[in-house]
């Protein structure tokens, strides 16, 4: 059973009198452990297929599903919760607290938890498992792009997510820390995280386990 | 920082600490706004409690005073011991009958013409600087404080009264003025020593202001028919008007105090928003990983009401220090902290956090409300 799927979803932007169909009626379903990558020319409705799926946003027409759970039955507090038990986010730009060490960072988004009891040891367990755990105490400033992408993963992953969501987690690194973040990935998914990633990267769509094409708010068969 | 004890038990309190600390400068220049708001409201307030308090010490030994006179329709102009003990059966405090007379005083240093007062127990209304007046007081002289430095005369020494040799037991502090008796000018003797048994007024001295005004209207009821024997003054209206120019006085300053505070919580508003606005992809992250919007906004108010809590905690701190100064400079005690002084500075303090905590609102509500999409759409 997927973890996560759109079926004909569909998103319509309003600007004026002018209409903006960003997403037109795609079907798109996610397994356990699977490495999917969507790629496609800019404006072609991958940044709207991942909020989507990240429960970020709500489709104009179709539907989107958790579990077997119709996202448009719950409420915008239910949807965060939801969110945060099941969908781990990755950015481009890594967006970390540049106050916070490496453990902080990834701590952050288990602070809401109300099990907070083994937070700090779980997030020095994940940036163990992201080859960081030597720079437990690191600012963010005192890492390097991949390790600062590294951490942005051990973050997502604080919550035990079913599913990690990568908006070109490789596009501000270069070839050989690009590929350690795929390891990453890589080890991720032999435990049934499934990891759905936008990207321009060949090195992505070539380590992808399927590649999803979009154009124009289309899914285009390969 | 989020791995101490405390930090684990609040960590919203420790992150909002930590995000403070980002912008530090920021951060407390806007605590230091609300620093001198609380500063202003308390130390104003302390300043106007310590002011009053200054001038009712000295008033309400007056306004604990019941003054009678011989009333217009009293047979005689002076009163004579049946009038005493009337009056002392009429009420319960200590009843100070008054005899006045001119006369002149000289010593070694000059000679002057002065009022000889002849009471018991002059200690209820003056204050004695040099010397003593026994309890049981017949031979001897008090002198109050003018006199005695026309005369150049001190306790122990002799001074000619009216052309009588009289020893001087003490010398008086200058009074204030709102002293009715105006000793200052006045030279005190026992009633012992007196020839005359007439009075010129009696003065019934209660324990407060209001006893004395219900003092005052008992005796007026119980002396007085529908003819004035008794002419009977407090001084309920002039205590009114007081108490009126002091409220008068402690709104202005309360004003002022609030004004600064106001201008203050601007500061913490325009921290906050510039705070909302810098880290909005930061907030936007943390929506996405699974923050609720009350979590966001429960952040966020925690920095506004940790830059409340801690500026006004410093505001109450030296504001407790200038009012040590000014009571020290007013009342004569560093520690003399009326009522009214205490609740300026919890007011202050009250005050300074709930404005800031309200300064927070607004960026707060803003940050909650930016949905995730949209703040980190760059």
């Amino acid at each position: 059973m997927s973890i996560i799927s759109a079926t004909n979803a569909t998103k319509v932007y309003q600007s004026g009198d002018k209409e903006l169909r960003a997403l037109d009626g795609v079907d798109v379903s996610v397994d356990p452990g699977e490495f999917a990558a969507v790629v496609g020319p800019s404006g072609s409705g991958k940044s709207t297929l991942l909020n989507l799926l990240g429960l970020l946003d709500e489709p104009s027409d179709g539907s989107v599903t958790v579990d077997g759970v119709a996202l448009s039955s719950l409420s915008k507090r239910e949807r965060t919760d939801l969110r945060r038990e099941t969908v781990g986010f990755i950015f481009q730009s890594f967006y970390l607290v540049p106050t916070l060490t490496a453990r902080e960072n990834v701590a952050i988004p288990g602070l809401v938890r109300s099990d907070r009891e083994r937070l700090i040891e779980r997030a020095d367990d994940l940036l163990t498992r992201v080859g960081l755990g030597d720079r437990l105490d690191h600012y963010p400033n005192e890492l390097s792009g991949g390790q600062k992408q590294r951490v942005a993963v051990a973050r997502s992953m604080i919550n035990d997510p079913d599913i990690l969501l990568a908006d070109e987690p490789t596009g501000n690194l270069d070839q050989n820390t690009g590929a350690q973040v795929l390891d990453v990935f890589d080890e991720f998914t032999d435990e049934g995280v499934a990891i759905l990633t936008v990207t321009h990267d060949e090195q992505v769509t070539d380590f992808a386990d399927r590649t999803i094409r979009l154009v124009d708010g289309m899914i285009q068969d390969a | 920082m989020l791995d101490s004890t405390l930090s684990r038990r609040f960590p919203f309190l420790a992150l909002a600490k930590q995000n403070l600390m980002r912008a530090r400068a920021r951060s407390v220049l806007a605590m230091a706004g609300i620093t001198i708001g609380v500063i202003a409201l308390a130390s104003l307030g302390i300043f106007g409690a310590a002011y009053e308090q200054s001038y009712r010490n000295s008033f309400d030994t007056t306004a604990s005073s019941v003054l009678v006179t011989p009333g217009e329709d009293a047979p005689s102009p002076h009163f004579d011991r049946e009038n005493v003990k009337t009056i002392e059966r009429n009420v319960d405090s200590p009843v100070y009958p008054i005899a006045q007379y001119g006369g002149s005083a000289s010593g070694l240093g000059g000679e002057t013409s002065t009022t000889v007062v002849s009471m018991q127990r002059p200690t209820a209304f003056v204050t004695v600087s040099e010397g003593q007046i026994p309890e049981e007081w017949r031979s001897g002289v008090v002198v109050g404080a003018s006199v005695a430095e026309t005369l150049d005369t001190r306790p122990g020494e002799t001074i000619v009264l009216n052309g009588e040799r009289r020893r001087v037991r003490a010398v008086l502090d200058e009074a204030s003025r709102s002293n009715f008796l105006q000793p200052d000018e006045k030279v005190f003797i026992s009633p012992s020593q007196s020839t005359r048994s007439q009075y010129q007024f009696i003065i019934v001295n209660a324990d407060s202001p209001t006893a004395a005004f219900e003092t005052a209207e008992a005796l007026d009821e119980n002396l007085n028919g529908r003819r004035t024997f008794y002419d009977i003054v407090d001084f309920e209206s002039a205590i009114e008007r007081f108490n009126q120019q002091m409220s008068t006085l402690q709104t202005f300053l309360f004003g002022i105090g609030g004004v600064s505070l106001l201008v203050a919580s601007v500061s913490i508003l325009n921290v906050m928003l510039m705070s909302t606005i810098e880290r909005k992809e930061e907030i936007g992250v943390m929506r996405a990983v699974g923050y609720r919007r009350l979590d966001i906004l429960r952040l966020m108010l925690s920095e506004a009401a940790l830059l409340g809590l801690f500026g006004a905690i410093f505001g109450v701190v030296i504001s407790i220090g200038l009012g040590l100064v000014i009571n020290a400079e007013f009342l004569s005690d560093p520690f003399a902290f009326t009522v009214d002084a205490i609740t300026f500075t919890a007011l202050g303090f009250l005050f300074g956090t709930v404005a800031s905590f309200i300064s927070g609102l607004y960026p707060a509500w803003k940050a909650a409300n930016a949905r995730p999409v949209e703040s980190l759409r760059d």
